[in-house]
């Protein structure tokens, strides 16, 4: 066509964008290191299952389809572009192999005619989204219509200009069946105007792909370029899992930082974590905070990093090795908002829906962190919880003596007279003191029992996980009640734990090995459900009851454990077990996790728990009203929490039960425990 | 002879009520030792008359508009100067609101050897041995202050009972102090009781649940609170449905409460509700559901429904108690 045009155009395009990107990685470098280059097999696999495979994108369906056409159609598009800069060379530059006549021309012909067509359908639905439908997790903004509006144009030029060089050059293919099709129109045009539209839609189609390119470094389409090394880097230890801070009293010492002071205490992947966002605002759309009308919205949260990031980058073009950007906190009420931060129930609802596995509750805790160690602005209620915890070894500040309080008549062994026992009972402060939990407590220790388990429990030697404390920030006193807790369970050889609380279940199976406690850890739903499973407990009285069932954040999304605790419902006969519209992996936080259950919500709408009990309601009011109705749970937490929302919502006909509670009954034929 | 100082805590013009278990505590300690006072503030003639009836050697006065409220440094270069002009061998503050951020900042100021928050005093030979309460109480320490120079105790208040007054007439002495008050002011004084008794301090506490029903169900609370002089507090769920400010929750988000006495009605008692009363003395509760929690911790139980009790109690007590 034109090569003198085509090298000037590919020398600024490509220039331009070389140096936009240089500047990006630049800004990525001042992140704190991070490794990320172990288990190479296992990241080639998740780039293959979520960038190239769009494994979560389904999970909205009709954007996730569309957004599969329109990502498909980049990727057979590429080589037309190819095809297209190389033209600008030789007017019939084909890479060889592609030209109408070959084969593979032919073939890859109708995949791109094809495609286009899908690309505008795709580009269709997302406009239908974002314009008529006007889904609420989108922020309808220029950019997004500017992009969609450039593909689109891209498409339609690619097109006419396939119709129009046929048309003139008198060569129709029917295999490119969209510009033959377009063709037909143009029959009569005359040949100046067809050369004028070949040449439009030729340079349309060149030159609108490598501007494309140059705003991807300025906008949320970045993900085009950063979602697959994003995929690629994800954290690959247990989704439980919060890094620990490491030396942490030598960090102290040396009066270093704690937590995550200021954008560049972030890790480059937490900060290629923000290039990489898109504002689908999925997170957003299944955040329980967000849903009951809090200040934090993860989509917002990773904008306001992502904005300021960019406001630092001119800073950071300044800085050599070593130097860090002048600091500017993070938490501040121009910037992070506390009530943002604090509004956090660490239920990985966002994360279990990020189509590019952006994390955000290690970035809230590391938030956390530096404002209640280092700065002491922790919301004052968890101050009792915390003084609780390292007083007296639990959050209600129980005297640790009372701890076997709930065993009174059903002789439970303790540690330090039975040590050859094949379980620990880790009871947990919850269902050690609070007298609800306690008949979970009850029903599980004694369904043990008759199965014939052995099994004894640690008793006053049992202290808090430190679960809360360390999700609220306060990694000094998780740390010390991890390493108290090690001790104790290293002293007795334990090797398997059964528990009932799905928070300490996650601590003691994905935390604690950071510390060095290595344990088989179990919960009292995979144990029991094993045992229903094999016979040995048989749940022979009928239960006339409409179930739903609760699934726990650190049972479900935490640890992949939906099934267990349904398996043991569903064996009951009589039960009638109906799920809600929001479950299993979507299914809504109970409100209390996060350190949330010794805090009041932050300001908004709705309590999290008032709001998640008429989720669970709704299903059971589909019901035929002849039988009664329960909700189940698996977790103490969230029993308080769904006990507390049934009494506010005057529904205490609703019974409240755990898992084994219920079975308990169905084994016994009575709920005395 | 040796002398003891006595910080007499006043605000507008009300004494303390510590003040006088201090003079007791000084008497226990050291009978033969002169007990002086010093009350700071502004405009105080009727309270140094008051503390005058005492059995104490003199009270010194520090007066000046601008220590009519509490302020930190004044207050602090005020004492400081009272134990310069006395040299007294012990200070004693009471472990108020007051004398918690007092008695380390005149500690600093007259290099003094400080023992805070103390529930027993004795001397063993020269040396001056307290007991300090830690871990919510469920540890003692024994303390032993320096001999080489003056000691600031500060005492738990309600440890000692009250000195009575003997009407004597003790020496009431003012004294000058230069204050240097620097940028720090206290300007406004804003006091958010609604002429209820207040939570924190109330002897005993009648608190109430969602059964209440309604806001206006919370006057029969009022009125044998008023019987009782209690304090009002509300669970979270009573909070949550308006019927209470949160500022009356009692809970662990909520405040903690340790009364004497702390009645429960239509409270079921959820661990966080527990978690801010279960030290109070004695719980009563009253509760239509048998299966409650809040029978787990109470005293006292009563199954029955609160609309029928509350009433009745306040009956009972008015003529009991004769008010």
């Amino acid at each position: 066509m034109s090569p003198l045009f085509m090298s000037l155009l590919l020398i600024a395009t490509l220039g331009y964008f070389a140096w936009s990107v240089r500047r990006r990685w630049k800004l990525l470098r001042i992140g704190q290191p991070e490794p990320r280059f172990d288990q190479l097999g296992h990241r080639f696999g998740l780039v293959l299952r979520f960038a190239f495979g769009q494994a979560r994108m389904p999970r909205y369906r009709w954007s996730g389809i569309a957004h599969i056409l329109v990502f498909s159609g980049f990727l057979v598009l590429l080589l037309r572009s190819l095809i297209l800069w190389g033209r600008g060379y030789d007017a019939d530059f084909n890479f060889w192999l592609f030209g109408p006549d070959q084969p593979l021309g032919a073939v890859y012909a109708l995949l791109k005619d094809t495609f286009v067509l899908l690309v505008l359908l795709g580009v269709a639905i997302l406009l239908y989204f974002r314009l008529i439908k006007r889904e609420r997790r989108l922020t309808l903004n220029a950019e997004a219509l500017l992009i969609l509006g450039i593909i689109a144009v891209m498409m339609i030029a690619d097109v006419t200009y396939d119709a129009a060089r046929m048309t003139r050059s008198g060569e129709f293919h029917r295999i490119e069946f969209a510009g033959y099709t377009l063709s037909s129109m143009m029959t009569a045009w005359p040949s100046s105007l067809l050369a004028g539209v070949e040449h439009a839609g030729f340079w349309t189609h060149s030159a609108l792909v490598l501007i494309f390119l140059n705003i991807l470094p300025y906008s949320k389409h970045f993900h085009i370029i950063t979602a697959m090394p994003n995929v690629f880097f994800a954290d690959l230890t247990p989704h439980g899992r919060l890094n620990p801070i490491a030396e942490i009293e030598d960090k102290v010492e040396r009066e270093e930082t704690l937590g995550v002071a200021v954008i560049d205490d972030l890790s480059w992947k937490s900060l290629l974590d923000l290039y990489t966002c898109t504002e689908c605002g999925r997170c957003s759309d299944v955040c329980p905070a967000t849903h009951t009308g809090k200040r934090l919205s993860p989509k917002h949260l990773t904008i306001d990093l992502r904005d300021h990031l960019y406001t630092r980058q001119q800073e950071a073009m300044g800085l050599t090795n070593g130097q860090r950007l002048e600091p500017v906190p993070l938490v501040s009420e121009d910037l992070i908002h506390p009530e943002t931060l604090w509004a956090c129930t660490s239920c990985r609802a966002c994360e279990e829906e990020c189509p590019v596995l952006i994390s955000y509750v290690d970035k809230i805790v590391d938030l956390r962190r530096h404002v209640t160690m280092e700065q002491s602005e922790f919301p004052e209620q968890l101050q009792q919880a915390f003084q609780g915890i390292e007083r007296t070894g639990n959050p209600w500040s129980y005297p640790p003596e009372d701890r076997l309080a709930w065993a009174e008549g059903l002789n439970i062994p303790e540690m330090s007279s039975e040590p050859e026992v094949e379980y620990l009972f880790w009871v947990g402060c919850a269902p050690s003191f609070d007298e609800r939990a306690k008949r979970v407590t009850r029903a599980t220790a004694q369904l043990l029992q008759q199965a014939g388990i052995t099994f004894a429990v640690l008793g006053i030697e049992e202290m808090c996980t430190g679960d809360a404390a360390r999700r609220a920030g306060n990694e000094f006193l998780f740390q010390m009640m991890a390493q108290q807790n090690i001790e104790t369970l290293s002293e007795y050889n334990v090797r398997k734990i059964i528990t009932t609380c799905p928070h300490c279940y996650n601590t003691l199976k994905h935390e604690y090995p950071d510390f060095g406690g290595n344990f088989e850890v179990i919960h009292h739903t995979e144990l029991l459900r094993d045992l229903v499973r094999q016979g040995i407990l048989k749940p022979q009285h009928r239960a006339e009851i409409t179930m739903t069932y609760h699934d726990s954040c650190y049972l479900g999304r935490y640890n992949d454990n939906y099934d267990a605790p349904r398996e043991i419902l569903s064996a009951i006969p009589g039960i009638k077990l109906v799920e809600p519209a929001q479950t299993r992996d979507r299914g809504m936080c109970c409100g209390a996790g996060g350190a949330q259950m010794f805090k009041e919500d932050e300001p908004g709408d709705e309590r999290v728990n008032l709001s998640r009990t008429d989720q669970l309601l709704t299903v059971l009011n589909n019901q035929p009203q002849t039988t009664s109705t329960a909700i189940a749970s698996a977790c103490p937490f969230c029993m308080r929490m769904l006990t507390d929302g049934l009494a506010s919502k005057e529904r205490e006909e609703v019974q409240q039960l755990d898992v084994a509670e219920v079975l308990w009954k169905a084994v016994n034929g009575n709920d005395k425990t | 002879m040796s002398r003891i100082l006595i910080f007499a805590e006043q605000r507008d013009g009300q004494i303390h009520p510590a003040t006088s278990q201090l003079i007791a505590a000084a008497k226990t300690l050291d009978p033969s030792a002169e007990r002086h006072l010093v009350v700071i503030g502004d405009d105080l003639d009727q309270t140094k008359a008051t503390l005058a009836a005492h059995d104490v050697t003199r009270v010194l006065t520090i007066e000046s508009p601008d220590l009519k409220r509490y302020h930190p440094r004044g207050y602090a270069q005020a004492l400081t100067t009272a134990i310069e002009q006395v040299e007294p061998k012990l200070t004693l503050l009471p472990a108020t609101f007051m004398g918690r951020d007092l008695a380390p900042r005149v500690a600093v100021r007259a290099k003094a050897a400080l023992a805070t928050d103390c529930t027993a005093l004795r001397y063993e030979g020269e040396a001056l041995i307290v007991e300090r309460p830690a871990y919510m109480g469920k540890v003692i320490a024994t303390v032993a202050l320096a001999t080489d120079r003056s000691s600031i105790v500060s005492i738990r208040p309600n440890t000692f009972a009250p000195d009575q007054p003997t009407g004597a007439n003790a020496a009431i002495e003012p004294l000058d102090v230069t204050l240097e008050l620097g940028s720090l002011q206290n300007t406004a004084c804003e006091s958010t009781s609604s002429g209820e008794k207040d939570l924190a301090d109330a002897d005993i506490v009648v608190s109430g649940g969602r059964s209440l029903k309604s806001e206006e169900n919370f006057k029969i609370l009022y009125e044998l609170a008023h019987v009782l002089d209690a304090a009002v507090g509300a669970s979270r769920a009573a909070c949550d449905a308006g019927y209470q400010p949160h500022s009356q929750q009692v809970g662990l988000t909520g405040k903690t409460v340790t009364p004497r006495l702390y009645m429960a009605f239509g409270i079921d008692g959820a661990i966080q509700h527990l978690a801010g009363m279960r030290g109070s003395k004695c719980i009563v509760a009253i509760n239509t559901k048998k299966e409650a929690p809040i029978f787990g911790v109470a005293q006292y139980g009563c199954v029955a429904d609160l609309f029928v009790m509350a009433p009745l109690l306040t009956e009972e007590f008015k003529q009991v108690l004769a008010r």
